[in-house]
């Protein structure tokens, strides 16, 4: 048995003759790993990890002007993810909108995030100019805490005869090698002292796609 | 005799002798790997990278709505990535330029304050045109997106943010994607943190 000098393709000696059919299974084979490999590669361009989830299924809230509301999406909030996390972590392996490291990205990149709040709404009197705040982070672990990587969100004060509010946010963000390391931390506050504020179920959409590689493009 | 496939894969034909298959076999997995591994190379290049470039400034930039009434641009401080060379902050601190052309995402983000209360809204502009006229972003011709907030809390941080798709036609663009903000009556607008964010989408078929 013979092998080509880098691929490791398979071609038969002179003394291989009753071996042929065995050979020629092997090298079918091998070409078939080498072209799947090829496709892969090509197939992880154009179809790239993205996640889309509208949650929580369960209102957040009331909650007073003191209070901090943290969002996190799990499961079953997910409408569409075609990736998953390594290490799997507490959510089994699912990608999913987390203040905990490790949950939303699976590889390095620069990776394209953004959410929209389906009304932010006041249970009853609105003070007026009141402010209502979101605001999402993407944070990364350190042996000293958490580093803020991107800050992004919206503040808008309520005039007194709105009682539901809409908010959005997108950035880009930089994910290094690191990415088990990383967390989006996304929360509301408002000042509304008139009356509570509350996130209906299904109040929030969170999104994020990894757009590619941080390396210099080669010309062909 | 042994013949050649169009891309030079050989194989025996009925009369050749069946002695000199593993010949023949040996030529044609060596022309297939000739042909397989430029295919590796190819792949390589096209799975990391799109052209895309983030810049950001954290120098703290304040425009006076009462001396620059249409805003100031905002010069970049720091790359944070740039895959094709869309930034040149020695020649050009303002600008992110593509040099492919096609459809482009653009999304900028800013961080400020306003010095006093106002129920106005300071501005967050992208543009492409040049911001060395003034006013600069005057041009019918010129694209332009933005977003307001009112800044009705004296000093408080509000975000501004705006995202748009564009297409970009480098043969025609003498000017690349920049930022400028301004205030709102005379007051301060103080900007912590701006971020511009360009990313290629596809082709323009």
């Amino acid at each position: 048995m013979n092998f080509t000098d880098i691929l490791r393709l398979p071609c038969p000696g002179e003394n291989d003759y009753a071996a042929l059919p065995i050979y020629m299974q092997r090298l079918a084979e091998d070409i078939e790993a080498k072209m799947l490999a090829q496709r892969a590669a090509i197939a992880l361009e154009t179809n790239p990890p993205t996640l889309v989830q509208l949650g929580p299924q369960s209102a957040i809230g009331p909650f007073g002007t003191s209070s901090i509301a943290q969002l996190t999406l799990q499961n079953n909030s997910t409408i569409f993810s075609n990736y998953t996390i390594t290490p799997p972590g507490s959510f089994g392996g699912r990608p999913q909108l987390s203040p905990s490291p490790g949950n939303t990205f699976n590889s390095a990149g620069v990776w394209y995030i953004g959410f929209c709040i389906i009304g932010y709404v006041a249970v009853g009197a609105v003070t007026n100019d009141s402010n209502r705040l979101v605001r999402a982070q993407v944070g990364k672990g350190t042996s000293s805490g958490t580093t803020t990587i991107e800050s992004f969100g919206r503040r808008i004060n309520a005039e007194s005869t709105i009682a539901t509010e809409y908010f959005t946010g997108q950035t880009t963000v930089m994910i290094d090698n690191e990415f088990t390391k990383y967390s989006v931390d996304m929360v509301l506050t408002h000042a509304n002292a008139a009356s509570n504020m509350t996130l209906p179920a299904n109040g929030v959409l969170f999104w994020c796609t990894r757009l590619g590689s941080t390396e210099n493009i080669e010309v062909v | 005799m042994v013949a050649t496939t169009s891309l030079g894969l050989e194989y025996q034909q009925g009369t050749d002798r069946p002695c000199d298959a593993p010949d023949v076999w040996c030529e044609f997995t060596e022309t297939l790997e000739g042909l397989l591994l430029p295919i590796d190379s190819i792949a390589g290049r096209v799975s990391p990278s799109i052209p895309c470039a983030k810049v950001r400034r954290t120098t703290v930039l304040s425009v006076n709505d009462a001396t620059t009434p249409f805003g100031a641009p905002v010069a970049w401080d720091s790359v944070v990535f740039d895959t094709d060379g869309m930034v040149d902050l020695t020649n050009s601190q303002f600008e992110v330029k593509p040099t492919r052309s096609g459809t482009y995402f653009i999304q900028a983000n800013m961080l400020a304050t306003l010095s006093a209360a106002n129920v106005g809204s300071p501005t967050l502009n992208i543009i492409v045109s040049n911001f060395s006229t003034s006013p600069f972003f005057s041009s019918g011709t010129s694209a332009q997106w933005l977003d307001q907030c009112p800044a009705i809390d004296a000093a408080a941080q509000y975000y501004y943010r705006y995202g748009a798709a564009h297409i970009y036609n480098t043969s025609t663009f003498t000017f690349g994607y920049s930022v400028f903000v301004s205030g709102i009556s005379s007051l301060i607008l103080t900007a912590t943190e701006v971020t511009l964010s360009v990313y290629w989408v596809s082709d323009v078929v």
